[in-house]
């Protein structure tokens, strides 16, 4: 607070062509009569710490005030202009107002083209237009340049009230950068809606994500990019398992293991891939493929192998058989009367089911046809 | 019972629904379309019978999505590709092919990098790009979207044939 006052002594010293007659106090009140008269100054700033959806009502940036050198700069600025000349002097007193954490770059000139991001230069460039083409009324309150320290604390509470990020009255006037979640820049805007868009998007992905309690991002996208890949290996297996056919014709995965999405550890929910696709297989059906078995492997072990997996079908020691189908897992669905119930899992619906691996067993001697599971 | 053709509705219980028609649909067009002998090419039918899920899938959705339109044009472009070259290979040509028409269209995606891409990609973007087909060159937040969407219909794809596994599965 007392810097400010000394520095804007300062200026009132570096500048001559003040008017003199016009005391710091009056010219505070003016300009705080024509704040305090201008509603949409402060609404705008106090309603809108998001997007600047207002500033189609003024012609500069106003999304932020509780920058006091923001505040200062622009009193000083509007009464360069109204001063009517140029006055490089007070500019490079304003540099020295520069605070030392500021991403505000004060310009030193008035012909700084309007190239920058920077918001202050937006505030400056504004009140230029504002001034120059004299449309606004709220600065015909300005008189002569001057101002007071009762006046700048009064500019700084409305100013804070304005920023409207809750900040007390006494803030320290180092605080330069703006507030998170108020940046008047338009480009930071644009990024913070788009952050926003993104976190909105990651929320909807958490929903159909199983295991979506992460709060990271980097891990939530690891996440997806394993259900990914894991709902399209499941999509790979069952069309293996889903060859069309009046024979069953299904080829049992051997021992695969799901993208490992579940949480439970490895192991998808592969096993539904099994069985055979016919709805009316009957004891025929088995023995002649039981001969053909016989036949091939008679002449080559591979190509019965290859026919039984034609057929969705494998061989297994009678053991392990029996222990299978001794198991008490069923498969899902109630319209499934295997007979072996299957080591498949159990089943719940979707990823979040455990887990259960198909193994097809082969085995040289003592060796069992059975329906893989 | 024709399949309805309901408008972009993505209730999960009708797009459940529409996907299970197509892709009987589409199953039967496979069974009846070329010789499916029960020989031993295990997996040129198995790959058939993904693609024909992918189709279904895709065909549903419709062209509302990047995805979607990405699919479909793979998979026109992978026909008219058998049909000149005549390849009896693996599928694996197939997936080569597909890919060299995309590099065209595309930018090259570094190979399980975690470092940031020239475009401000991370890593994991990347591989999701991978993944997601259509979406290499959206932006993140379209990208999240066909995320959501494809494993949206992913999923119900996934319930839609594990189901028709269950009904036929009784030996």
């Amino acid at each position: 607070m007392q810097e400010s006052q000394m520095s804007l002594q300062d200026l009132q010293t570096n500048t001559n062509s003040f008017d003199p007659t016009v005391t710091h106090d009056d010219f505070l009140d003016q300009m705080l009569s024509g704040l305090q008269t201008t509603v949409s100054w402060s609404d705008v700033s106090a309603g809108d710490g998001e997007g600047g959806q207002n500033k189609s009502t003024l012609p500069w940036d106003v999304d932020h005030f509780d920058d006091q050198s923001t505040m200062i700069s622009s009193k000083l600025r509007q009464h360069q202009i109204t001063a009517g000349n140029g006055i490089r002097t007070p500019s490079s007193a304003v540099k020295s107002l520069q605070l030392p954490t500021g991403e505000s770059a004060l310009f030193p000139n008035d012909n700084t083209p309007i190239g920058d991001n920077n918001s202050i230069q937006n505030l400056f460039h504004g009140f230029t237009g504002s001034l120059t083409s004299n449309q606004t009324p709220q600065f015909r309150n300005f008189g002569s340049p001057g101002a007071a320290a009762a006046g700048m604390n009064q500019v700084q509470t409305t100013s804070v009230t304005a920023g409207g990020g809750g900040g007390a009255p006494s803030q320290p006037r180092q605080r330069v950068r703006a507030r998170r979640g108020q940046a008047t820049d338009p480009h930071s805007i644009a990024e913070r809606l788009r952050r926003e868009r993104i976190a909105e998007r990651m929320k909807a992905l958490q929903e159909l994500v199983p295991n979506a309690n992460k709060t990271d991002k980097a891990s939530m996208l690891d996440e997806i990019i394993d259900y990914v890949k894991f709902l399209q290996l499941q999509v790979k297996v069952l069309s293996m398992s889903r060859l069309g056919g009046a024979t069953a014709g299904t080829v049992a995965p051997i021992g695969a293991e799901g993208g490992g999405d579940c949480g439970q550890g490895s192991g998808g929910r592969v096993g539904r891939s099994s069985n055979g696709t016919t709805s009316s297989s009957n004891n025929d059906t088995m023995t002649v493929t039981e001969n053909q078995v016989v036949k091939l492997m008679e002449e080559d072990m591979g190509s019965a192998m290859q026919y039984l997996q034609g057929k969705g079908l494998c061989l297994m020691p009678i053991s392990l058989a029996t222990a299978i189908s001794t198991a008490t897992c069923h498969p899902s669905g109630s319209r499934n009367n295997h007979p072996l119930g299957g080591a498949c899992g159990g089943e719940g619906g979707g990823p979040s089911s455990p887990n259960m691996s198909v193994l097809t067993v082969q085995s040289a001697n003592g060796v069992s046809v059975k329906d893989s599971p | 019972m024709s399949p309805p053709q309901q408008p972009s509705s993505t209730n999960p219980n009708s797009l459940k629904i529409r996907l299970t028609h197509r892709f009987l649909h589409n199953l039967n067009n496979l069974n009846k379309k070329r010789s499916n002998l029960d020989n031993t090419q295990i997996h040129r039918r198995s790959h058939r019978v993904k693609l024909a899920a992918y189709a279904s899938m895709a065909r549903v959705v419709g062209s509302r999505r990047a995805w979607s339109r990405a699919i479909l044009w793979k998979i026109r472009n992978r026909k008219v590709f058998t049909r000149n070259k005549r390849v009896d290979h693996k599928t694996t040509h197939h997936h080569h092919l597909a890919r060299s028409i995309k590099r065209r269209t595309t930018n090259h995606s570094n190979h399980k990098r975690e470092y940031v891409d020239p475009n401000g990609n991370s890593g994991q973007e990347v591989k999701l790009r991978k993944l997601v087909p259509g979406v290499e060159t959206m932006d993140a937040c379209g990208l999240l979207d066909e995320t959501a969407d494809y494993i949206k219909c992913l999923a119900t794809q996934v319930e839609v044939m594990r189901n028709l596994v269950d009904l036929y599965s009784t030996i």
